[in-house]
């Protein structure tokens, strides 16, 4: 086992060279570390702005083809006291059998400049976890060995931040949740407009989406069979898209609490059969709109159901469409305020549709 | 960029309505028999109800102040069903069904409701129940064997039409 360990961000390896890097802090707060392995139960760990001092612009990689092999990358730094803000740059890059991977990034609120952290696993059995505090974050995921497993998760405070993940494989678990993530010195103020994108190409997929606070959006597509994909919001104007094509999918989304005026969109497509879609949305306003369609033929038997609980105060607030082709669909609407409004289109064989106002 | 391919609200919804009023067009002929069959505009001004108390409950942009419910169904042995019973302003609902062995199911309460059901092709069934003050019910059955039971407690209106090949 090789084992590298790199403390402080003034270490320079591999060509990153700094001849403030000996002094410390970097007097120009510029910190560059690469790790490159090769073989078997590697241990890559890359460690900048050790015991919270100001180390400022780092950039680290951890390269690694190897079996099992483990990386992490910590680049941590609250109540920053560089000049105009700074950014860190994080990489994994790991390839063959059973790597794990973890990036950590914190920084400061109201940054000039982001924090970039990108894991690239083409392993079976992927692990890859990043977490960042601070704004205009940008977290990207990639798993694309197609054998199995990958597991992806991701954890962002603050505003304007990013969650990618993109995974091909069969049972591959996507977690990913804004708002939530305090770890290190300081709490985060709050979080805003931030962006998640998810897209899976295995089978069996599995996916959970929480994101808290105002104005985001999560895109999500999977294009496997059996796949299940829950997104959970609580916050106002926060936009939902699913897509997902395949069979027996289970698409379930909540707005909690207090929400106000989100917003989802779910299209289950190509010759869907079996698959589920739920919404339920409180608190105030809310639009849905449900596609279950059959482009192929012989789908059908699906369920839409949207239960509707928020407040409105017009025409438009809380509406509900369902298209759904195919045969033995069923549909209900549970709208509970007034100015509701209910929109069921149905094309087919022994369909259902339930309305409650 | 969000796939808003079918969200209707304003004039979308509109649209919408227009649809559904469209639906039974196409025996504009039978609607003669009963003169207007379009009584939504009747329904806003308040002149379907013979309480006077009726006008004052139900303002101009009444229309706009609803719950509003639209199913529309293509197909064989399909079920609408449509509960509308907290409306402090009066229920719309338009059920369309296309096809054969359908069943429409639409239980109102309170007043200034309007339903409006189109039944195009054999065995279709229906079921209203309005209850409250000022409703409307107006019905259009076209096939054999048709079946439509309706049950209306207070100031209601009704206009149905049954029409075989």
């Amino acid at each position: 086992m090789k084992r590298y360990l790199i403390l402080a961000a003034s270490f320079s390896v591999l060509g990153f060279a700094s001849a403030q890097a000996q002094v410390f802090p970097s007097a120009t707060h510029d910190n560059s570390a690469r790790i490159t392995q090769t073989g078997n139960l590697n241990v890559g760990t890359i460690n900048q702005a050790v015991n919270n001092i100001i180390n400022g612009q780092g950039n680290a990689e951890i390269i690694q083809s190897s079996n099992r092999g483990d990386a992490a990358i910590t680049q941590t730094n609250a109540n920053s006291a560089v000049p105009g803000g700074f950014d860190n740059t994080a990489l994994i890059d790991q390839r063959r059998i059973r790597n794990t991977a973890s990036i950590d990034q914190i920084h400061d609120y109201n940054a000039t400049r982001d924090n970039r952290a990108t894991i690239v696993q083409i392993t079976p059995d992927a692990l890859a976890s990043i977490g960042q505090r601070g704004d205009k974050n940008t977290a990207t995921i990639r798993q694309f060995n197609t054998s199995s497993t990958p597991t992806a998760s991701i954890q962002q405070n603050g505003k304007v931040n990013t969650a990618i993940v993109r995974q091909e494989g069969a049972n591959g678990f996507v977690d990913v949740r804004q708002g939530t993530f305090d770890a290190g010195a300081g709490i985060s103020p709050e979080t805003f407009n931030s962006r998640v994108e998810v897209d899976n190409l295995g089978l069996n997929a599995n996916i959970f989406v929480s994101q808290i606070g105002q104005t985001h959006i999560a895109d999500i597509n999977e294009d496997g069979a059996n796949g299940t994909i829950t997104v959970e919001m609580e916050g106002s104007f926060n936009d939902v898209i699913v897509t997902q094509e395949s069979t027996n999918g289970t698409v379930e989304i909540a707005t909690m609490g207090t929400s106000f005026s989100n917003d989802v969109v779910v299209v289950q497509d190509i010759s869907d059969v079996g698959s589920t879609a739920r919404v339920t949305q409180s608190g105030f306003y809310g639009r849905s709109e449900i596609e279950q369609l059959d482009s192929v033929a012989g789908g059908g038997d699906n369920l839409a159901d949207v239960d509707q609980s928020g407040v409105a105060s017009g025409v438009g607030n809380i509406v509900s469409t369902i298209l759904q082709n195919g045969g033995l669909n069923d549909a209900f609407v549970t709208q509970a305020g007034a100015f509701s409004l209910s929109d069921i289109m149905q094309t087919g064989v022994g369909h259902t549709a339930t309305v409650t106002q | 960029m969000k796939p808003r391919r079918f969200i209707q609200t304003g004039a979308a919804f509109a649209a919408a309505l227009m649809l559904a009023g469209s639906a039974v067009a196409q025996v504009s002929g039978e609607d003669s028999l009963l003169g207007s069959l379009d009584l939504k505009p009747q329904l806003g001004s308040g002149t379907l109800f013979a309480e006077p108390a009726q006008a004052s409950e139900l303002s101009e942009d009444h229309a706009d102040h609803e719950n509003t419910s639209v199913v529309r169904q293509y197909g064989l042995g399909n079920r609408a069903e449509v509960n509308q019973t907290s409306s402090a302003y009066g229920a719309f609902a338009i059920v369309s069904q296309y096809g054969e062995g359908n069943l429409a199911d639409v239980h109102q309460c309170g007043c200034g409701n309007f339903v409006d059901i189109v039944q195009d092709g054999t065995a279709n069934l229906s079921e209203i129940t309005q209850t409250g003050r000022g409703n409307v019910f107006v019905h259009r059955q076209y096939g054999d064997a048709l079946a439509v039971s309706v049950t209306q407690y207070g100031g209601a209106q009704i206009a149905i039409t049954q029409t075989g090949p």
